[in-house]
């Protein structure tokens, strides 16, 4: 019995071991690139195809850069709403959540997922605004300087 | 002390833990209506290891089973209860063994305990992601070492050697593969939390992964140089047709749908030379594939992101599915 009785404590021991060991990882999903992302991945995709065959004549060749801004400006744009769907789908569930509490607690959990999401739709925003948008304009602007310039 | 009580303590002290590991992971694997709780309990994309070894473990094996397997592509692109319902007639269940992020390896790891479910048919979803050559290890949460031969060179094994240690702890011990997941779902079973706090949990670092550009299609396009092929995400397609042949069922390979802006965004070479891949794999390994041309056209408001089909989306698949079953099966 007493040998028993240590090959249950030692069992208890390296169980309970596993069991507070640090975590594992959990899996992961996720299907949206954030504004500024989005744009550079557009113009080394995309944008790089356009720049590479421009045309000589200039007419179209701005076409082809003002095509290329409109493609960067669109791309930017939908990788915002792409991520504010994303988190606002998150804060659905949160507000469910949210619903099994009451009173005061209720309302400030709620209060606190309405936050989360805009301050996530403010950061996407000013990704936009501040790195996408001047990035999309700076390579639009590239792209016409090489309008008309001979590759002789 | 005597020598032989001596020898009586040392042969407890090394033989006992092991024995106790031994002990306590047989009663939990063993405890059938525990797996059936978290098959039945635990929502997608929460606990999904944890889940997906609850659902193979209390699915019933036989030929009406028509397994759905991938990631969170798969598990947001059918409806299984719809496909249920459409072929009722036919008694055919459609369980659907997804895990949020997974690459092909992962279904290379499970294609003995698949195989095992002696499915009519099993359908894997792949993306040119879910068979990238780099930075797929952290994303994969099965491991079968008797598998591992088939699924890596010598030198992938030896690139990666802690991946393969951690893997083979977690297949000796089901506290090692399940341990946090496990917690989480007791505190569910004793009230303290509920699955919508996870969910949330999950939800939120999704967002997080998401906004620091960390998670799989990201990754997947940060990576400087293409894929090479093969590697084991795509021998994990052979394994599991050869498993799935040995138990009498076939695999079927779906090329995942593709969102309109991903034709902007992702390099027409590495999207062109994973599907030359899956066109010379399903050649020589035997298996049938369904690629993206043969999808319904999907459009903008057919994805609740630039991968997963909305509630719409959803069902043009399911739909294309079923006529594809109808016809095959």
């Amino acid at each position: 019995m007493f040998q028993m009785h240590r090959l249950l404590v030692a069992g208890a021991v390296v169980a309970g071991s596993l069991w507070l060991a640090p975590s594992l990882a959990s899996a992961t999903t996720g299907g949206c690139l954030i504004p500024s992302a989005a744009a550079s991945q557009y113009m080394s995709v995309t944008g790089s195809n356009i720049v590479n065959n421009l045309s000589s004549d200039l007419r179209i060749c701005h076409n082809q850069c003002e095509m290329l801004r409109q493609g960067c400006a669109r791309v930017a744009d939908t990788a915002m709403k792409c991520v504010v769907a994303s988190a606002k789908a998150d804060e659905n569930s949160a507000i469910r959540e949210c619903n099994g509490l009451s009173g005061s607690s209720k309302s400030s959990c709620k209060d606190s997922a309405k936050g989360n999401l805009k301050s996530i739709f403010q950061f996407v925003r000013s990704d936009k605004s501040n790195n996408a948008l001047p990035f999309c304009e700076s390579s639009f602007q590239s792209c016409l300087s090489q309008c008309g310039v001979s590759e002789d | 002390m005597t020598l032989a009580k001596a020898l009586r303590v040392a042969f407890l002290v090394s033989v006992g833990p092991v024995l106790a590991l031994v002990a306590s992971d047989r009663a939990i694997v063993l405890w059938r209506a525990h797996w059936a709780w978290v098959a039945r309990e635990v929502p997608p994309l929460v606990l999904d290891p944890y889940r997906l070894e609850g659902i193979l473990r209390s699915t019933a094996p036989g030929r009406q089973n028509v397994l759905l397997l991938g990631n969170s592509v798969t598990e947001q692109g059918f409806d299984g209860p719809a496909l249920e319902q459409r072929f009722a007639a036919r008694g055919l269940r459609f369980p659907k063994l997804t895990l949020g992020g997974a690459p092909a390896l992962t279904f290379g790891m499970l294609a003995e305990p698949i195989a095992e479910l002696e499915p009519a048919l099993a359908l894997l979803v792949v993306s040119p992601p879910s068979l990238r050559s780099r930075g797929y290890e952290d994303y994969v949460y099965a491991y079968d070492a008797r598998e591992v031969p088939g699924l890596f060179s010598a030198r992938e094994w030896l690139a990666a050697p802690r991946f393969h240690i951690d893997g083979f702890a977690g297949q000796l011990h089901v506290l090692a593969r399940h341990r946090r997941a496990m917690q989480r779902a007791a505190l569910v079973w004793l009230g303290t939390v509920d699955w919508s706090g996870l969910e949330h949990q999950e939800g939120k670092a999704r967002v997080g992964r998401m906004l620091d550009g960390a998670d799989m299609l990201q990754a997947w396009l940060q990576q400087p140089e293409p894929d090479a092929y093969p590697n084991p995400n795509t021998r994990a397609l052979g394994v599991l047709a050869q498993r799935l042949r040995e138990h009498g069922a076939r695999l079927v390979v779906l090329e995942a749908p593709s969102h309109p802006i991903q034709e902007v965004l992702l390099p027409p070479e590495r999207i062109a030379a994973a599907h030359q891949e899956l066109e010379q794999l399903a050649a020589e390994d035997d298996f049938t594939l369904v690629t993206r041309a043969e999808l319904p056209p999907l459009e903008e408001d057919d994805f609740s992101d630039w991968v997963h089909a909305s509630p719409r989306g959803r069902e043009r698949l399911t739909t294309f599915l079923g006529d594809y079953l109808a016809r095959t099966l």
